[in-house]
């Protein structure tokens, strides 16, 4: 196994790992060509229906120069998931740009990945499951109405029934009380 | 997303691809048929029934 603190080099002749990892983020749900689509909270990105989401830099355009590979140690780039129990929920709903309640859900992430303390990013990306939080009776008919617009990625897509979005990660954290990761490099040095 | 400070960096080809394949052909054009679906009736199933006279 190949595993370095911070390597640059992400691509290898041969891959260190067989399976992604799959971690938990978080999505915004926004409307294109007249189809719900998942789009990342932080960057104007939105995630392709059954191709992999590629990764770039986006502060290619900026003062930082960047037109490299995602994901580069020495940079913040890739598409992101981490551990169920990292995720601010609380923070990502007060998020100002946010029109609808979020979505969470866990990802496959593959290609080149950069392991940190609380979760990854990698080069290559797709949802693995998809869960919508339906806040109280009222919330129900459009979590349902959101969860079959979102059934064109071909990956499951469940209600989230909630009280309210602060009890979304206690719920999964009840539903999935070992955060339900694959993590390669853990499960390998474990095994 | 704060994940902190990178640790390690590997690569990772899945052998199975995590993206799932789109709907196929044929599912797609039964689904489209469905509404549409001819009914075909043996001959030996069907009668004749005589309308019935009324009022003799």
């Amino acid at each position: 196994v190949r595993a370095t603190r911070g390597d640059d080099e992400g691509a290898a002749a041969a891959p260190d790992f067989f399976e992604p990892v799959v971690g938990w983020r978080v999505w915004r749900v926004v409307r294109r060509r007249r189809r719900a689509v998942l789009a990342s909270l932080f960057v104007n990105v939105t995630w392709p229906s059954r191709a992999a989401l590629d990764a770039q830099c986006h502060k290619a355009t900026g003062f930082h120069g960047g037109g490299h590979p995602a994901p580069q140690a020495s940079c913040v780039c890739g598409i992101y998931a981490t551990r169920l129990e990292t995720i601010d929920w609380e923070f990502l709903v007060s998020f100002p740009l946010l029109l609808r309640p979020p979505v969470i859900g866990r990802v496959s992430l593959w290609g080149s990945v950069f392991e940190a303390e609380r979760g990854w990013r990698a080069s290559r990306g797709y949802p693995e499951r998809v869960f919508v939080p339906a806040l109280g009776r009222f919330g129900l008919r459009r979590a349902r109405r959101m969860a079959a617009s979102l059934e064109h990625y071909g990956v499951p897509v469940e209600l989230l029934p909630v009280g309210s979005l602060a009890e979304v990660v206690p719920a999964l954290e009840l539903r999935f009380p070992h955060g339900d990761t694959y993590e390669p490099y853990r499960d390998s040095v474990a095994a | 997303m704060k994940i902190g400070r990178t640790i390690r960096s590997y690569t990772i080809e899945p052998l199975e691809n995590p993206v799932p394949e789109p709907p196929s052909e044929d599912a797609e054009q039964e689904a489209s048929d469905l509404p549409f679906r001819q009914l075909t009736v043996s001959p030996e199933l069907t009668t004749t029934v005589e309308p019935r006279r009324r009022g003799v």
